[in-house]
């Protein structure tokens, strides 16, 4: 492994650390999160990371063991659709399945493993956790995912079923059936135009009062968690000069709407397509920006 | 009188220009993208064997010097058996995108040839006579100078006497029986009076005269 992968590992750690004790993970001195913690996409990213950092995996199973009731193992088989390599998820996937006694996506091995019992959920409320209230009231449905993306949306402009179907990752019918229902909640308005249902949010500054805060950075962290991975498991496996370069390439053409999601400035700045080197760097740089560490500073 | 191109075309037409000398690929560039996409193929676990024709063939046997800007693949080969290359199998164009994105080549670059060609028939044991290179997970078959002939004759009928594809055809220097033996095949591909009548020309081009009876 190379430094820069090693530096990069080490960011990705960081960052779920940071992550997990905003969402009351025990044994970690938080910094801070800037963003929206997307929780499904927090567990599979830890998931995949394995035993790097053995204690870290073996705390965010206490999480998802003592609060079941916050992760949509439904939403997992859809972000598992994310053409990343497995990593070390099968094995972390089979053992909540044995804890928890329900079915977990993807699962293969369960390791032996001992709930610490130290999780809690968290006793003050900030901007990162707010997935985590929107499940509270709406539960770890579609419907909690369509509120947090619509609020998420800086822009305040109608944003099409479609779009929110990608970031929610529920399948088309489930999202169009629950902004139906937000809908007649009167929490969301429609302006269909022929194939396009854009869907705006009514009652923002109610539903930012009853949800509030609301977090400063509002990028998407399901993007970020599929672009760190995918980087992280390119870069680990890419030795030669030629295949690094290549899969830079790769990770640009699959990753592009992710990564514009996850960072709106992460073109080069000379047009010129980014190598699987300054993916690397941007995103040791972009895990410094969500969790308030300056690598390198 | 002809117009002169405007500030804008003319731009465009240096712009295509630089483009093209970016994008063309000498013998040398060639043998760096395929064994770029080699090592791609390989580090993706891939492995895909190609039946290459045209300049980027001739090329890769030393034929002609003529700067190529992509690689015409006729068909994929599995073991013997040779199936269509269009559209080519999705590795395949995905590693070959990938390679032209990073080391700027033309997005192009490898294409599938003319599916008819192989549709009515490659000539009569043209995998046999052609020559294997290999490129990391990357297998090349190059069509030999005697193929070539029937697939420049052809293209050459096809687009003209003033087309590439007849100066590449005198550089392969064919012989009678190898220009005949061409024609024959290409007779197949077209059994036309018209085709027969362009082909017969084209061979005049090379001071060949036939018979009906030879063809």
């Amino acid at each position: 492994m190379t430094n820069s992968n090693h530096e990069l590992r080490q960011a990705i750690a960081d960052y779920a650390w940071n992550a997990w004790a905003c969402l009351g993970v025990a044994g970690w001195r938080r910094r801070g999160f800037a963003a929206c913690i997307d929780i499904d996409a927090l567990v599979l990213l830890t998931g995949r990371l394995g035993d790097g950092d053995a204690r870290l995996r073996d705390e965010s199973l206490d999480w998802c063991a003592s609060n079941l009731e916050y992760v949509a193992r439904s939403r997992l088989v859809h972000l598992l659709k994310d053409g990343g390599a497995p990593g070390s998820w099968g094995a972390y996937a089979a053992t909540l399945q044995h804890a928890t006694k329900q079915s977990w996506p993807g699962s293969s091995q369960p390791f032996g493993w001992h709930p610490s019992g130290k999780s809690r959920l968290p006793q003050h409320a900030d901007g990162a956790t707010l997935a985590l209230r929107a499940r509270a009231l709406f539960g770890a449905t579609a419907r909690a995912e369509a509120i947090r993306i619509l609020m998420l949306d800086a822009s305040e402009n109608a944003v099409d079923a479609r779009e929110v179907a990608v970031e929610a990752s529920y399948t088309k019918r489930s999202v169009a059936q629950a902004l139906a229902s937000l809908e007649v909640a009167g929490l969301v308005r429609s302006t269909s135009v022929g194939n396009s249902h854009p869907y705006q949010l009514r009652r923002r500054a109610e539903l930012e009062a009853l949800l509030a805060p609301m977090p400063t950075l509002r990028t998407s962290q399901r993007a970020f968690c599929r672009v760190a991975w995918s980087v992280l498991s390119a870069a680990e496996s890419a030795a030669s000069a030629t295949v690094r370069r290549v899969e830079g390439a790769r990770l640009v053409r699959e990753l592009a709407s992710d990564l514009a999601l996850a960072c709106p400035q992460s073109r080069a700045d000379d047009g010129r397509s980014p190598s699987l080197d300054d993916l690397l760097a941007w995103t040791v740089d972009a895990c410094g920006t969500v969790t308030g560490r300056r690598i390198g500073a | 009188m002809r117009r002169l191109p405007t500030n804008d075309r003319a731009d465009d037409l240096l712009e295509s220009r630089r483009s093209s000398a970016m994008h063309a690929l000498d013998r040398n560039r060639l043998e760096v993208a395929l064994t770029r996409l080699g090592e791609t193929l390989a580090f993706r676990n891939q492995a895909v064997s190609v039946l290459v024709i045209g300049g980027s063939g001739l090329l890769l046997l030393g034929t002609v010097t003529r700067a190529t800007y992509d690689v015409d693949i006729v068909a994929v080969v599995d073991g013997s058996k040779l199936s269509r290359a269009q559209p080519l199998p999705l590795g395949l164009a995905n590693a070959a995108r990938d390679v032209a994105q990073a080391f700027g080549l033309d997005p192009n670059w490898l294409n599938p040839g003319p599916k008819r060609l192989l549709d009515f028939g490659l000539p009569e044991g043209c995998l046999k006579r052609s020559e294997l290179r290999r490129y990391g997970s990357l297998e090349v078959h190059v069509a030999s100078r005697f193929d070539q002939i029937h697939f420049k004759l052809y293209a050459a009928v096809d687009q003209g006497p003033r087309s590439k594809h007849a100066a590449d055809r005198r550089t392969l220097g064919p012989s009678r029986s190898d220009l005949i033996a061409a024609a024959r095949w290409c007779r197949t591909h077209d059994p036309s009076i018209g085709f027969r009548g362009s082909l017969g020309d084209a061979l005049t081009a090379f001071s060949i005269e036939v018979g009906d009876d030879e063809l």
